[in-house]
């Protein structure tokens, strides 16, 4: 008696093309752009860049608004493609958009620290623009550590900062949800032995360790979704733009990543007012602009619940959540984030915006 | 040979004239017996652990697959993802277990003092031949990143108090 296994096999037999193709695809992966919006380097320090997009609106949202990116990866993240692009997105809703890219330490940077980072680079970067567009203040936007550097920037510099935008970006970082938070347990990790040994933290540490947070589906599933569409062009370009990003990391200089091991998950600091920079108190209770979380409910690297915290703390009486069913990538190049968060999120700047 | 009769045969000859250390040896060893049983240990406990989450999580997923008629309707796809679903819940409770991450984690610690053993015995070689070493280098990066520090202050003071007062002080 025939089976429906025998009809059906896993794999049936018109499958071979998908094959054929997908093997092309991985012999030979498309050559694929990234960060394709068309800008310009306006401020430079060391490694440190400040990128201004060029506008494609003739009505300008004021004041310019300032994205700092993680330290971890690039920033093209948010400019990935056509389509799934937050910067294209908010230059199409009249935003003046700066970026800030980190770039990628050297030997010599490995004492680089989270002061250097905030009161040095960032804050530079802002003065420029405040002094070259004439303002007083900007909006300011952290995504991943990105946000996290931006809200302690805030809590030192609130004078500076109009509204005040946090993507994903970890705050609270005692909370249950993460693989992350147990894998930098004081009894798993020691990170200032970590940054000793290798002074500055190699690339693949970082990507290995995200690819384990969900190693089936990075490991294995995505590439069945590539096999599935082994035909479709469009999916297959995306996937190796994606696949760019992840394996074009940057590394971190030994300094910050004891001090992110240290302070922020093991200690907690940014929510127990003991983090300090130059000696001085970061209290999130300066922070009293509007402040809007942006956190994916299926974020496997940043719970919501750590960055929507902050609402908590700040003293703002203007602010907003919004939570989207994507994960922490899928935020800045999901096809749903992109047509319910970003619109939402340009709105909520216009609205504060002179 | 008694331990004596080692000693006295071996006189004369001076790499050879201390007795030998049967004490240090014997001290020796069983720590390295001991270290080598409580990883051994470890390991047990967390493949125990490991046994315990992987036969919880693939009974799970024979619970879905007991039903026939799931089987009969489902698409042979549908089964795969599932599975693999099971696997990634599987290795993720795993990765999260204690016994496995202190195991993981007495690894991590071995490889950085492997590490910084391997770097010590380079730079005192380089040392050796009149090379500048790791560590000089990064004893460099510091100062100068820390001078840098500091005339970064000094500028913003400066800048604070204005120009006239930096001119004031250079007069």
């Amino acid at each position: 008696m025939a089976t429906r296994r025998d009809e059906s096999p896993i794999w049936p037999a018109e499958d071979a093309a998908k094959w054929s193709s997908f093997l092309q695809l991985i012999w030979k992966p498309p050559k694929v752009d990234v960060g394709s919006t068309p800008k310009e380097v306006v401020w430079k320090k060391d490694k440190v860049e400040l990128l201004h997009y060029h506008s494609v609106s003739k009505k300008k949202t004021q004041p310019p608004l300032l994205i700092a990116y993680a330290l971890i990866n690039k920033p093209y993240i948010l400019d990935l493609e056509p389509g799934r692009s937050v910067i294209e997105s908010f230059l199409k809703k009249g935003l003046d958009v700066y970026m800030i890219d980190w770039g990628s330490p050297g030997e010599e940077d490995r004492y680089l620290s989270t002061e250097d980072y905030v009161e040095g680079y960032m804050n530079e970067a802002v003065d420029w623009i405040l002094k070259s567009k004439g303002f007083e203040r900007i909006s300011l936007m952290g995504y991943c550590i990105g946000g996290t550097l931006a809200s302690i920037y805030t809590s030192i510099h609130p004078d500076k900062i109009q509204n005040l935008i946090i993507m994903a970006g970890p705050i609270e970082f005692h909370c249950d949800g993460s693989l992350l938070h147990i894998w930098t347990a004081k009894e798993f990790l020691d990170g200032g032995k970590l940054a000793d040994a290798f002074g500055i933290i190699p690339i693949e540490l970082f990507t290995w360790t995200f690819k384990l947070l969900d190693p089936v589906r990075n490991l294995h599933l995505k590439y069945l979704d590539l096999w599935e569409n082994a035909d479709n062009e469009k999916f297959a370009e995306t996937f190796f733009r994606m696949e760019k990003w992840i394996h074009d990391g940057v590394p971190m200089t030994g300094a910050f990543y004891k001090e992110l091991i240290e302070n922020w998950y093991q200690g907690n600091q940014l929510v127990s007012g003991d983090l300090r920079i130059y000696g001085k108190r970061v209290d999130l209770r300066e922070i009293s602009m509007p402040v809007l979380t942006i956190t994916g409910s299926r974020d496997h690297i940043v719970p919501p619940e750590s960055t929507e915290a902050l609402l908590e703390f700040v003293s703002s009486e203007d602010k907003y959540s919004i939570r989207n069913n994507s994960g922490h990538i899928g935020l800045s190049v999901g096809r749903r984030a992109h047509k319910e968060v970003w619109p939402k999120v340009a709105n909520w700047l216009r609205k504060r915006s002179g | 040979m008694s331990r004596s009769e080692h000693g006295e045969s071996s006189e004369g000859n001076e790499s050879s004239t201390a007795p030998f250390d049967w004490e240090l040896l014997m001290r020796k060893n069983t720590e390295a017996l001991e270290k080598a049983g409580e990883i051994y240990r470890k390991s047990l406990e967390a493949g125990v652990d490991v046994t315990r989450i992987t036969r919880k999580h693939l009974d799970k997923m024979m619970e879905d697959f007991e039903d026939p008629q799931y089987i009969e309707d489902a698409k042979p796809r549908e089964i795969y993802r599932k599975m693999a679903q099971c696997c990634s819940e599987m290795i993720k409770e795993i990765l999260g277990t204690p016994s496995v991450l202190h195991l993981y984690a007495e690894n991590i610690d071995a490889f950085l003092d492997w590490k910084a053993t391997i770097q010590d015995v380079q730079e005192q070689y380089l040392k050796s031949m009149g090379f500048v070493t790791q560590s000089e280098l990064s004893e460099i990066h510091k100062t100068v990143h820390e001078l840098k520090k500091e005339v970064e202050k000094i500028c913003r003071s400066i800048e604070r108090e204005g120009g006239l007062s930096h001119g004031n002080k250079k007069r």
